[in-house]
């Protein structure tokens, strides 16, 4: 495996902000939206994630969110499949387009060889996949337990702390309150059935 | 308390402490434990200080680089990323300078003791 390319500090400083004002809100969109859609994403994705990131190749990051993205998921660990189609769009438009021409973070040397250019390419985006991830994974280990207070809630009772507070914003929103209770009719019509 | 300042202190960039403090409200009940009686009483510990850190902090740092930065636009950006970062750290020092405080004097009280 050829050496990581070392990136130039104002690189990285650069990334610091963007992480901050850019990544973070970003990352905690996503995955409020992708709540809004099904289950937050279990512990042991978010542990695989997280091994994966720390290890800095965005190679083997997209491989192994590609793998996750194609796996024949069932039915009920969907949310997992659209988790990582979601992530793969948005690692691969930062890849594409904003690397470039929104963040600059490519140094604008002329001569430089396609191999040297991908190396950089490569290392910037471990570097922003990294800080995005993980931020989204922050966001998630709140919503799962935010979910797993409302699953041990007994029907009608309103729970405090945050998660009675995002409960309130996410009905003010629309309709959250509702989907779960769909879903939680839908599970009562299930376990009718097994 | 005494991770949430060592983190403060040596994280580079804010969103490393609001990644922490998210953590630790799913982690711990105690940063999820609802303030009776307070007005915000639904939200835990951990939602309030990152509501604070995030919402009402922010504000602060217009003031004091209009007062103390150098004026640069091209480094405006960075300047007010670090006086950020250097209110929180000043700010969850406090909250652990209290927490300690209170902690240790609600033990010793005489109310406790009897």
């Amino acid at each position: 495996m050829p050496a990581q390319k070392q990136l130039q500090p104002a690189q990285l400083q650069k990334i610091w902000l963007l992480s901050d004002t850019l990544l973070y809100p970003e990352a905690v969109d996503f995955m409020q939206r992708m709540v809004k859609q099904g289950d937050p994403l279990p512990m042991s994705q978010v542990n695989g994630l997280l091994n994966i990131t720390a290890s800095n190749n965005y190679a083997e990051l997209l491989r192994f969110v590609l793998h996750q993205r194609d796996r024949n998921w069932p039915f009920p660990k969907m949310n997992i499949k659209r988790f990582y189609t979601s992530l793969e769009v948005v690692l691969g438009k930062m890849q594409r387009e904003r690397l470039r021409s929104e963040f600059h973070l490519l140094q604008d040397v002329s001569g430089r060889s396609t191999d040297d250019i991908r190396q950089e390419i490569d290392a910037l985006m471990a570097l922003l996949a990294r800080e995005f991830i993980q931020h989204v994974l922050a966001e998630n280990g709140v919503l799962l337990q935010q979910a797993e207070e409302e699953r041990k809630k007994p029907k009608g009772q309103w729970v405090g702390g945050q998660g009675g507070e995002r409960n309130r914003q996410q009905a003010q929103r629309g309709g959250s309150t509702d989907r779960q209770q769909n879903r939680q009719q839908q599970n009562n019509r299930r376990s009718q059935w097994q | 308390m005494t991770s949430l300042e060592n983190i403060a202190e040596s994280a580079m960039k804010s969103t490393d402490v609001f990644d922490f403090i998210k953590k630790q409200i799913a982690r711990h009940d105690d940063w999820r434990k609802p303030f009776k009686g307070h007005k915000d009483a639904y939200q835990g510990f951990g939602e309030r200080l990152k509501t604070y850190l995030e919402k009402e902090l922010p504000p602060k740092i217009t003031i004091i680089y209009n007062s103390v930065g150098t004026g640069d636009a091209t480094d405006k950006d960075r300047q007010r990323k670090e006086i950020y970062l250097m209110l929180i750290r000043q700010f969850i020092r406090q909250v652990v300078v209290q927490y300690e405080y209170r902690a240790n004097t609600d033990k010793n009280s005489p109310e406790k003791e009897s």
